[in-house]
């Protein structure tokens, strides 16, 4: 999906982002739904693509699948469209000339020269549908064969495609998955158990022959040239937290002495993801003194498969998060509870980590949940609940 | 217009006020005449050399003028100007309604105008032609008066009044709580076999009675027999005040609710008495209009009016004739002029006259409050759960009344003392404040002006003391404020056969929101209105014009959120642009003209026309016409029509640069209105219209998302329906009306696309209005909403987008095609006064969704849009107030 320079809809959603942080600080409050931090059936929690954007060059986009039921086969479609927007009742292409079909694996591999092969039908699809075309979008009025550079070119920086997927349980099919991607990216889940459907926005990368600019300097380097944000690690209430390592942590008791916590205080096991400084890219150098460089604003989302979190919503700019876990059922004792972490950059740059605790209700809620399997891990002794 | 012809009726003016000290004796003589049909000659317009000495002509022979009795029942007050041509021998030759009160009242102040008889007017001693102004007054009294003498003994006698010095007992009767005189009431002493009538100030007299102690008992039509001792001195005059009680204080001024003006399909008037007993509607001008047929149910706690399916913003709201910038505090629980200072509203959903435009729904228009000449001070403190105000209201010199009225919300004051420190995370001040001062100066009799400051503050402001990481610092705010102050001047003029009015206001709004310096907003604007009408001529032929002109230039500040220029498309824009800065001006004159041709004394003509020019952010004219005519078929029954186009330029922010479209164009509609008004009964009123609105060049988002933000002048739509309204005007212990609306509004946005209903599509609108007086002062009043639940499109699905973390609805082809459920909500109120010697206390408890009816209002979906619920948002609330009038 190719999409101009629009500033109204990231205005708007981020004001309503704005605005329902306000009114959460206010005590507004709706029906008692299941966040979206609770996993509870088939989630895609991110799609990573290596590098987030699309180029000449290859890029691979990796699911990050939880919460599928045990055993069961997962069926993937994936295609890239350069116009997609939501029509007819579904989320689909303009027209399915102009969609590439990217195939059903389990990771889908693209570039440009895929592109570059529907742009040449995009001016018939329009006007068919009585549409103009973007002022992003330049019909060059000449093929050049040699180049593989299409009549239609994309001019400017700060373009957009879109990746459209699917991932089911081979459940929804029938117990065996289609072999199109087509069949399955035309049939969006009717329901949220076992199916999930998607899109990625990807900005595109023009080599210079087709109106890139380049150069190493982010400022003069194309325009949504950008790296996946690393995230190194956790720590678990201020300790690094392995990902091997399975602590056992306690039932969550709520603390009543304060209703309202304070900006940086964290109520149940405290994640805090870690990241390298260079996860903060740049994206413009101010032209004015006193204006800051514009850079990438970390959101955070945090999952798990019981329990709670202490922010409910995902895609948060809250760079931590407190985990409550539930108390295990009295025939259980214990329970297993899958722990994970996004992060995102917010311009389509992303990256994950996974990890898993045994709640028990028996454990010390005193003792560092990490100090107990390991005393050796370091600032164990430090360490406090 | 043009110049020539506004000077020549103002040399008559000045020709006029020239004659001002003879006039003044002449209305002094014949208002001197205690009747219930007062006669007052407010105009003489014979012309005149300066140096010449003029006499006014002089009555001799007064005739009273009948009180209607097709009225009797409905008990209403009305005021005939006749414009009398009187010849050399002070005959009266020809005669005219200059102001009308109705065909039943007009009919019968010109049948006793034709008998009066004068001496004539003479200049230098000769006898000349005149003409003159002569005012009859219709009131119920005659029947107080007829029902007062038969109250008497003792009515063979005349009424006593006792010659001065000559005066054993006299007094004043005044009515507890008010502090009125009791006009036309007998003051009887029944051992002396004596009694009198008090005067139209209350004053009554008794000469020569023996000295003792008496039984003096006070009867009156409208006010409970009161027996008073009185010692009456031998040789000495005795004075008393007599206070009594009204038989119920809960009353209803009924006045005589003018027929509409030509060029006006329907005018549904409801008067500031009626606005304060309807319960839901806090006693406020502008919501009350929410339940006349043609005006959908807004959602709750809001003030919008949604008039024949049109948008909001789409119906004009003014008081006398200049727009409102801002209708409500907070959105709409209270509206920001009292309703007090107003005599009531004026609301046309359609068919209004051109000298009205640049809108294509409604027309909503409040009325200033006229200043009565003998008004004393009076006025009011009021308490409810939302603010304590006060209203004072006299006249400080003959010709010169002011009021002022002031109010102020407390719950910013509640809360801070009721909410410990540090128990919420937050620090709530809701405010709001506003003000209105009125002064009516009577210039003359021939002009008289209005001015009107006012002034209106809500701000909302909640420091968060600990706001989530990443959504502002310590103590950010969440903070709003807007407000306005302006003023409107208002100068009425009225000379032979012209009248005019012009109209000024000058309102500077200011607006402003901050979410925790993520986001600002600033705006100020300065709205300015002049208005000039005329009127010219009367009897067969009628000319009305004017020039309607609106400036409207606005300075805003934004300021974006990070988010939005670090996410999604804005990563090409330069750092630091999260300022925006815009101003523009938006200048909108208009011309009008109009006829009324009067081609049979039942059939009514008004084809006009408007020419509207649009400049400044946006440009364009229109050229609309706009014809109206009324057929009374019977005095019972009149037959109306209307059609006509209106246009609308676009919203400032539609066309501002970078967030609109500046080559946005102004819309239409071409309005069609037929209907009828039957009167059924004495106390009954039918009107019924149904309508039929096409809409083009409407103002649509783009079609896809890459056309750009900008909106487009591509829809295509029509309105069509059915009004009724039963009403039961205020007469007698009961007020109240049924409404009923049937309407169906669709749009096309674009061609090609498939037509879907407007988004306030409600298709049944049933409301009834009733408030019924008990005794001792006890008022109930009860309100029933039935509305069809406004169209929604249906959530079939959810797309996860992976860089925002977040969700899209995938919303059903077939838009609007799902509907909410009905709504249904009664809501009661209950007023009580207890009445003091010299002020009353009036209380009240109003009760909304009195069954705790949870009427949904919008759907609320999960994250991913698997679960819904619907939402509602008032539950059963009762509220309550109270009120000292003195």
């Amino acid at each position: 999906m190719i999409r101009p320079p629009v500033t109204g809809r990231p205005l708007m959603r981020s004001l309503a982002a704005t605005a329902a942080a306000a009114s959460l600080m206010l005590g507004c409050s709706g029906p008692d739904y299941d966040p979206p931090t609770l996993v509870k059936s088939l989630r895609v929690l991110a799609l990573r693509a290596d590098p987030p954007f699309v180029s000449m060059s290859p890029t691979k986009a990796t699911p990050f699948v939880v919460g599928q039921r045990a055993g069961s086969k997962l069926c993937y479609a994936w295609a890239l469209c350069p116009f997609a927007w939501q029509e007819e009742g579904n989320y689909q292409c303009l027209d399915p000339s102009i969609q590439v079909d990217l195939g059903t694996g389990p990771t889908a591999t693209f570039s440009l020269v895929q592109l570059f092969s529907v742009l040449d039908k995009l001016p018939a699809v329009l006007e068919k549908k009585g549409l103009n075309l973007p002022s992003d979008v330049v019909v060059d009025g000449a093929t050049d064969g040699e180049t593989d550079k299409p009549d239609v070119q994309l001019e400017g920086s700060n373009l957009e495609v879109k990746l459209l997927y699917q991932v089911s349980e081979a459940r929804i099919w029938g117990g065996t998955c289609p072999d199109s991607a087509t069949t399955i990216l035309s049939k969006p889940c009717k329901t949220r158990d076992g199916c999930m459907f998607g899109y990625k926005q990807l900005g595109v990368v023009m080599p210079a022959n087709l109106g890139g600019k380049p150069g190493a300097d982010p400022q003069q380097a194309p325009k949504g040239v950008h790296s996946n944000p690393i995230l190194q690690t956790l720590a678990l209430n201020g300790v690094p937290w392995p990902a091997d390592v399975t602590p056992t942590v306690a039932p969550y008791k709520a603390d009543t002495s304060q209703e309202f916590p304070s900006q940086d205080e964290t109520r149940g096991l405290e994640l805090l993801p870690i990241w390298p400084e260079d996860s903060v890219e740049l994206i413009a150098k101010s032209k004015e003194a006193g204006v800051p460089d514009r850079k990438e604003r970390l959101i955070f989302s945090f999952y798990s498969d019981a329990g709670s979190f202490q922010y409910r919503r995902t895609g948060y700019q809250v760079p931590h998060n407190g985990f409550q876990a539930d108390k295990p059922a009295e025939s259980a004792k214990s329970q297993l509870v899958n722990l994970w972490v996004v992060l995102r950059d917010g311009r389509g740059g992303v990256d994950w980590a996974a990890r898993k605790v045994m709640v028990h209700a028996d454990a010390d809620p005193q003792l560092h949940p990490l100090c107990g399997p390991d005393p050796t891990l370091p600032k164990c002794d430090e360490a406090k609940p | 217009m043009t110049g020539a012809s506004i000077r020549r009726p103002m040399a008559r003016i000045s020709n006029i006020q020239r004659r001002i000290p003879s006039l003044l004796v002449l209305m002094g003589v014949l208002a001197g005449t205690m009747t219930v049909a007062r006669p007052a000659p407010i105009l003489a317009g014979p012309k005149a050399t300066p140096k010449a000495v003029v006499l006014p002509p002089k009555l001799l022979t007064y005739v009273k003028a009948v009180y209607p009795e097709s009225l009797q029942k409905r008990g209403l007050r009305g005021s005939v100007v006749l414009e009398l041509s009187l010849d050399i021998s002070g005959a009266v030759a020809k005669i005219r309604v200059v102001r009308s009160a109705g065909p039943d009242f007009d009919g019968a102040a010109v049948a006793a105008g034709k008998q009066l008889k004068f001496a004539p007017a003479t200049r230098a001693g000769k006898p000349i032609a005149v003409r003159i102004h002569f005012r009859y007054r219709f009131s119920p009294e005659i029947r107080r008066r007829a029902r007062a003498r038969s109250l008497g003994r003792y009515d063979r006698r005349p009424w006593e009044r006792a010659p001065s010095g000559f005066e054993s007992f006299n007094g004043r009767v005044i009515e507890r709580g008010t502090g009125r005189p009791v006009a036309a009431c007998t003051v009887l002493i029944a051992s002396q076999k004596r009694e009198a009538m008090t005067d139209v100030a209350g004053r009554f007299s008794f000469g020569l009675l023996k000295a003792g102690k008496f039984t003096v008992q006070v009867s009156g039509a409208e006010h409970k027999s009161r027996r008073f001792k009185v010692t009456i001195a031998d040789g000495k005059t005795t004075s008393r005040t007599l206070r009594v009680n009204r038989n119920s204080y809960v009353i209803y001024r009924a006045t005589a609710v003018a027929p509409p003006e030509p060029g006006e399909m329907a005018r549904r008037s409801i008067s500031a008495e009626e606005i304060q007993r309807i319960p839901g509607v806090y006693g406020d001008a502008f919501k009350v209009v929410q339940n006349l047929p043609g005006v959908a149910r807004p959602p709750a706690i809001s003030g919008a009016i949604i008039v024949r399916g049109s948008a909001p913003g789409d119906t004009q709201i003014n008081i006398e004739g200049v727009r409102v910038p801002i209708l409500y505090h907070f959105g709409g629980l209270y509206s920001v002029v009292n309703t007090d200072i107003l005599e009531g509203i004026d609301f046309y959903p359609g068919g209004y006259a051109v000298r009205y435009g640049r809108k294509t729904g409604g027309l909503l228009q409040a009325r200033l409050k006229l200043a009565k000449d003998d008004a004393p001070f009076h006025g009011y403190i009021e308490s409810n759960v939302f603010h304590t105000g006060f209203l004072i209201s006299g006249a400080i010199t003959k010709d010169i009344q002011v009021t002022l009225s002031a109010r102020r919300s407390y719950i910013d004051l509640v809360l801070a003392a009721v909410v410990p420190d540090g128990a919420l995370p937050f620090t709530l001040a809701p405010r709001y404040w506003d003000y209105q001062l009125k002064v009516d100066w009577r210039i003359n009799n021939w002009m008289d002006a209005s001015m009107l400051v006012l002034g209106s503050s809500d701000s909302l402001r909640a420091v968060i003391d600990r706001p989530p990481p990443g959504f502002g610092n310590a103590n950010s705010e969440i903070s709003t404020t807007s407000g306005f102050h302006g003023a409107i001047a208002l100068l009425r003029m009225r000379g032979d056969d012209w009248k005019g009015r012009t109209t000024l206001g000058v309102v500077r709004t200011s607006a402003n929101l901050n979410l925790l310096d993520q986001f600002r907003f600033d705006v100020v604007s300065w709205q300015t209105t002049l208005r000039q009408d005329f009127t010219f001529g009367s009897g067969p032929l009628q000319i009305r014009t004017g020039l309607d002109l609106f400036i409207d230039p606005f300075e805003a500040e934004v300021l974006l959120p990070p988010q939005a220029a670090d996410l999604g498309e804005g990563a090409d824009a330069d750092a630091g642009s999260r300022q925006l800065q815009m101003s523009a001006v938006g200048v909108q004159p208009a011309v009008w003209f109009d006829a009324v041709f009067k081609l049979h004394k039942d059939l009514e003509v008004v084809p006009g026309i408007r020419l509207d020019l649009f400049r400044g952010q946006n440009t364009g004219q229109t050229m609309l016409p706009r014809i109206n005519a009324r057929y009374r078929m019977r005095p019972d029954l009149t037959l109306k029509g209307a059609t006509g186009i209106l246009s609308q330029p676009p919203a400032v922010q539609d066309v501002v640069d970078r967030f609109g479209n500046p080559n946005l164009l102004p819309f239409y509609s071409w309005e069609t209105a037929i209907g009828a008004e039957w009167k059924p009964h004495a106390r009954l009123d039918l009107d019924v219209q149904v309508f039929h609105k096409r809409l083009w060049d409407m103002i649509v988002q783009p079609r896809t998302p890459f056309e750009g933000f900008g909106n487009q002048n591509a829809g295509r739509g029509r309105i069509f329906g059915l009004e009724v309204l039963l009403r039961h005007p205020p007469v007698g212990k009961f007020f109240g009306w049924i409404a009923y609306t049937l309407m169906r509004g669709s749009i096309t946005p674009h061609p090609g696309m498939d037509e879907r209903l407007l988004d306030w599509d409600q298709t049944h609108i049933f409301t009834g209005v009733g408030s019924y007086k008990l005794p001792a002062n006890w008022e109930v009043s009860a309100r029933f909403r039935l509305v069809s639940g406004n169209p929604l499109t249906a959530v079939i699905g959810a797309i996860y987008q992976d860089r925002g973390d977040d969700w899209d609805p995938i919303r059903s082809a077939c838009v609007n095609c799902s509907r909410l459920p009905p709504f249904h909500q009664l809501d009661l109120r209950v007023d009580k006064k207890f009445v003091f010697n010299s002020w009353m206390l009036g209380v009240y408890i109003d009760v909304q969704n009195v069954y705790n009816r949870a009427n949904p209002e919008r759907i609320q979906y999960n994250y991913d849009f698997t679960q819904k619920a619907y939402q509602s948002l008032l539950p059963i609330i009762p509220s309550f107030g109270i009120r000292g009038e003195f």
